[in-house]
C-alpha cells in the first residue's frame, strides 16, 4: 500500500471517530441495600481517566440527596459530563428525561463531589453516568 | 498511484460532502449545548436544578413542607441583562420542578382573568346547573412569593468574548414579608475566536 493511501484511511477513520459522543461509565447505588457499584463500562479508555470513589445518600424532606466523588487519575485536565437518573423501588425510571448533563472539569490527579436531589419522594435508587463528548 | 485508488477516494470524499448537507435529526434535549456564549439551554437546566435542589434542601424550608404543601406564586424575573431572555420559561421550569416534587402548590396568576371570565359565566349566564356551579370566594391564597432578577456582565478584549450571568432568586412570606430564602447561580462562558473562525 502507498503512502498516499495510508493517509487517506486514516483521514477517512479519524473523522468517524471524531464524530462519535463516546458512551461512558455507570454507577448505581441503593441506600436501602447498601450497595453501591460501577455497574458498566461502556468506555474502558475513560474508565481508566476517572473513577467513582464514593456514594454517599440521604433523605432529606422525603427526597433522597446523593452525592458521588469523581477522581481524575491521570496528571493532565479532564472534562466530561455527567447525569443522574432515579428509579423507584420497582425499578421503574422516576421523571426519566428530567435530569440535564452537567459539565465537569478535573485538574490533574483532583476529586471533586457532585451531588443530586431525587425529583420525588417515589425515588429509592439512582445512576450516575459518566460521559466523555 | 495506482489507477483504481483515485477514484475510491473521489466518490468517498464527495459521498461524505454531499452527506452532509440536509440532515435534520433530534438530538439530546438534556445535552451541554456551547454553540454561543448566549443565555442558552444548559443554562436554563443548570439554574433551575440549582434553585430547586436548594430550595427543597433548606432546612427551614424543609419543616415548613414536611406534613403541608404551601401554595406560592411566582412574580416576574427581571431581566436586567442586555440580551432577550425567557425568563418566564426559567420560573415554568422552576415551578414544574417543585410542583412535582410534592412539596409545593401554584396558584396561576396569569389566568385571573380567564378565571373571574370563567366564574362569571357559571354564575351569572343562567346556564349552569346553580348547585355544581363553582362559588366566589373559595380559592386558596398564596402564603410565598417567588420572584428574583437576572443580571449579566458582558467584557470583550480583542478576540475573547467573556460573559457572567447571576440568577437570584427569592422566597418572601407573603403575611410577614420575611425573606425566607435566597439562593443564586453563577454561570461563567469565555468565547475565544480561532485564527480562522468568525
Amino acid at each position: 500500500m502507498n503512502n498516499y493511501l495510508k493517509i487517506f484511511f486514516v483521514c477517512f477513520f479519524s473523522i468517524f471517530v471524531g464524530a462519535c459522543a463516546t458512551s461512558g461509565v455507570v454507577g448505581e447505588s441503593n441506600p436501602e441495600s447498601g450497595k453501591s457499584e460501577i455497574i458498566e463500562i461502556q468506555n474502558k479508555s475513560l474508565a481508566k481517566k476517572v473513577s467513582i470513589k464514593d456514594f454517599k445518600t440521604r433523605v432529606v424532606n422525603d427526597l433522597l440527596n446523593v452525592q458521588a466523588e469523581i477522581q481524575n487519575n491521570f496528571n493532565s485536565t479532564q472534562e466530561f459530563q455527567y447525569k443522574f437518573s432515579w428509579f423507584d423501588t420497582t425499578g421503574f425510571a422516576v421523571e426519566s428525561g428530567g435530569d440535564s448533563w452537567k459539565t465537569l472539569v478535573l485538574h490533574g490527579q483532583e476529586a471533586k463531589t457532585v451531588q443530586g436531589l431525587a425529583p420525588n419522594p417515589t425515588a429509592r435508587k439512582f445512576k450516575i453516568v459518566l460521559r466523555k463528548l | 498511484m495506482k489507477k483504481w485508488i483515485k477514484p475510491i477516494i473521489v466518490v468517498t470524499v464527495a459521498s461524505l460532502a454531499l452527506g452532509g448537507c440536509a440532515t435534520v435529526k433530534y438530538g439530546d434535549a438534556g445535552a451541554v449545548e456551547t454553540t454561543t456564549v448566549d443565555f442558552g439551554s444548559t443554562d436554563l437546566q443548570g439554574i433551575a436544578s440549582k434553585m430547586v435542589d436548594s430550595l427543597l434542601t433548606f432546612p427551614p424550608m424543609v419543616e415548613a413542607t414536611s406534613k403541608r404543601r404551601p401554595v406560592m406564586f411566582v412574580e416576574k424575573i427581571k431581566n436586567k441583562t442586555t440580551e432577550h431572555i425567557d425568563t418566564e420559561s426559567i420560573t415554568d421550569t422552576i415551578s414544574t420542578k417543585l410542583l412535582r416534587s410534592g412539596k409545593f402548590r401554584f396558584v396561576d396568576m396569569t389566568k385571573v382573568q380567564a378565571i373571574k371570565k370563567q366564574m362569571d359565566f357559571q354564575q351569572d349566564s343562567g346556564l349552569v346547573d346553580q348547585s355544581k356551579a363553582v362559588g366566589f370566594g373559595r380559592q386558596i391564597g398564596a402564603e410565598y412569593m417567588l420572584y428574583g432578577n437576572m443580571s449579566s456582565i458582558v467584557k470583550r478584549d480583542g478576540s475573547t468574548k467573556d460573559v457572567y450571568y447571576k440568577f437570584t432568586l427569592k422566597l418572601m412570606h407573603l403575611e410577614s414579608g420575611i425573606l425566607e430564602w435566597q439562593d443564586e447561580k453563577e454561570i461563567r462562558k469565555t468565547k475565544s475566536k480561532s485564527l480562522f473562525g468568525k
